[in-house]
């Protein structure tokens, strides 16, 4: 059974590293999603003078079973230090009325593409920093009133009070953002299952982004951007080179016929689709089209004797099929991973 | 095929052919996964073999550079593969490069170690065999950084030293690499957990020391 927070944090107090290194592994993801939709970069550093904050402050030691508000708390107190160190000429900011907006304009999630996504994130960014904290703890961590309540060290009650007031904030200002309000309401209505389309992209990202340390925005994570942004649950099942370049255009504004045919462009999405599949997020298929618009799908080893032998034969009708590589498409299926992510339509 | 999808040629697999050759479009699709994970594993020791290959290639410039520097460069050329691998991950320990494949269920975890004596090369065996391979998988690989002169005298005595019941690494037989340069073996390991492990073990020929000035 795996150890309680409280356990690993007393062999970590009590000199065990790998104590410390689980401790920290369990609860950087939540950290970083803390910190992410509020700073623009230097996300590890915070996390890292959080985990420092928190084992110096000692408070936890009254509590070792509260440990995550601990935490979170001491997440809070680093924001609250990061807003007086940058741009405040030490001034305290006042989270009760400031909204990251006018802190830090410009969007922050890259997979964020869905305009309802976009609109909610933008609006968690447009309401007082407090009220954008007290949602995603409670959506995004999902914390406990109580659990919250020592966070912030306001009582339960506040919080179920604010709790309100930061959802009717948020609907009101998602409301002001967009032109069309009924992109939203579904989703507003549903804050849970938006929660979790949430952190699943920032998990995907983050996934991503470990592979690929250094790249401003990686290869994978620009093809991933654009399927989700671009694909539905029912168009999920047949992606081609082709209709991810079509995709890539339209989400980086560059014209419709950009790239097509562009070899490079085709052997790196081909390339970034590889990654892809490696990481579950997409599957491979072969499909034969035949000369009356009829198809079949390929089983893996007959595409691989093919390629191996430079020749195909027609599995249903063992008819040799001529110049076969030109009549063998290949699609990706998105894995139920990713097509979580993807719209109903 | 299916309706309102652009099926012109840059679908089919004739474009990738006309990019990467049959034989690279066949490596691809391994290292997607598609024809099962030995031979994910074939393509991933190949590329392996190649990253060291490059790093051989350049001894000169690698005399005075420590293993973590060149484990990265083993990494980057693995990433430009699109494995999705990392250097010195925290998984059960800090391995030095972990590959890992999800829809294979896979990982395969290599440690690297500059040859300066034979106990610190089976120090860092041990730490994989023992720490960092749950057991779940069965591979693995252990690269040395050779810069002595004679490694193939170096290799046939790690390979007598492997053996040696006296060092704990329940070694089980030694057996050829097939597949790569001579200096390559592999060594398969009785792991904890019952199953048969096998370590390929890279040598890195780094010794540099041209004789063409001397008098």
């Amino acid at each position: 059974m795996e150890p309680s927070d409280a356990e690993l944090l007393d062999r970590w107090q009590k000199g065990s590293r790998e104590a410390g290194n689980e401790l920290v592994e369990r609860h950087y993801e939540s950290l970083e999603r803390f910190f992410v939709n509020k700073v623009p970069s230097g996300i590890g550093d915070l996390v890292h003078e959080t985990f420092q904050a928190f084992l110096e402050s000692r408070d936890w030691m009254a509590d070792p079973g509260r440990f995550r508000s601990y935490l979170f708390s001491a997440a809070y107190n680093v924001l609250r230090g990061q807003f007086r160190e940058k741009g405040r000429r030490g001034n305290e900011v006042d989270l009760e009325n400031v909204t990251m907006k006018a802190l830090d304009p410009g969007p922050r999630s890259i997979l964020a593409e869905r305009e309802e996504r976009r609109l909610l994130l933008e609006g968690l960014r447009s309401i007082p920093v407090a009220d954008q904290v007290l949602l995603e703890l409670y959506y995004w961590e999902s914390l406990k009133v109580a659990e919250i309540a020592k966070v912030l060290d306001i009582p339960s009650g506040t919080v179920k009070a604010r709790l309100h007031r930061a959802r009717q904030r948020l609907k009101a200002i998602t409301n002001t953002l967009t032109a069309a309000p009924n992109v939203l309401s579904s989703t507003l209505t549903d804050l849970d299952a938006w929660a979790r389309q949430c952190r699943r992209e920032h998990d995907i990202e983050r996934r991503i982004r470990k592979d690929w340390p250094g790249e401003p925005v990686p290869e994978a994570l620009r093809l991933v951007r654009a399927v989700v942004a671009k694909g539905t649950r029912k168009g999920a099942d047949y992606i081609t080179i082709p209709l991810m370049i079509q995709w890539l255009n339209e989400i980086e504004n560059r014209p419709a016929d950009a790239h097509v045919g562009d070899s490079r462009m085709i052997a790196e999405i081909f390339k970034s689709a590889t990654y892809l599949q490696q990481i579950g997020l997409l599957a491979q298929y072969f499909e034969l089209t035949r000369e009356d618009a009829s198809s079949v799908i390929l089983d893996d080893d007959l595409v691989d004797e093919a390629l191996s032998k430079g020749e195909l034969f027609d599995p249903d009708t063992g008819e040799h099929i001529e110049d076969w590589s030109s009549h063998v498409v290949i699609f990706y299926m998105a894995t139920e991973a990713l097509r979580e992510l993807l719209r109903e339509r | 095929m299916s309706a309102n999808e652009p099926a012109d040629k840059d679908a089919t697999l004739s474009a990738l052919i006309a990019l990467f050759g049959p034989q690279g479009v066949r490596d691809w699709n391994d290292r997607a996964g598609l024809n099962g994970r030995e031979r994910f594993l074939a393509v991933l020791e190949r590329d392996l073999d190649l990253a060291i290959r490059e790093l051989e290639s350049d001894a000169q410039h690698h005399q005075d550079r420590g293993e973590d520097l060149m484990t990265r460069m083993i990494v980057s050329f693995l990433r430009g593969r699109q494995y999705s691998v990392k250097s010195d991950p925290n998984e059960r320990g800090h391995t030095d490069i972990l590959v890992e494949h999800q829809m294979l269920n896979l990982k395969w975890i290599g440690e690297a170690k500059i040859h300066t004596a034979y106990p610190v090369n089976a120090k860092g065996l041990r730490q994989l065999l023992f720490r960092y391979a749950s057991g779940a998988d069965d591979r693995g690989g252990l690269i040395l950084y050779v810069f002595n002169e004679n490694a193939l005298a170096m290799m046939d005595h790690w390979q007598k030293y492997l053996m040696d019941p006296g060092l704990r690494m329940d070694t089980l037989r030694i057996e050829p690499d097939l597949h790569g340069t001579r200096f390559r073996f592999l060594s398969i390991h009785k792991h904890p957990v019952g199953i048969e492990f096998t370590i390929r073990h890279h040598f890195v020929l780094l010794h540099f020391a041209p004789r063409d000035r001397e008098s």
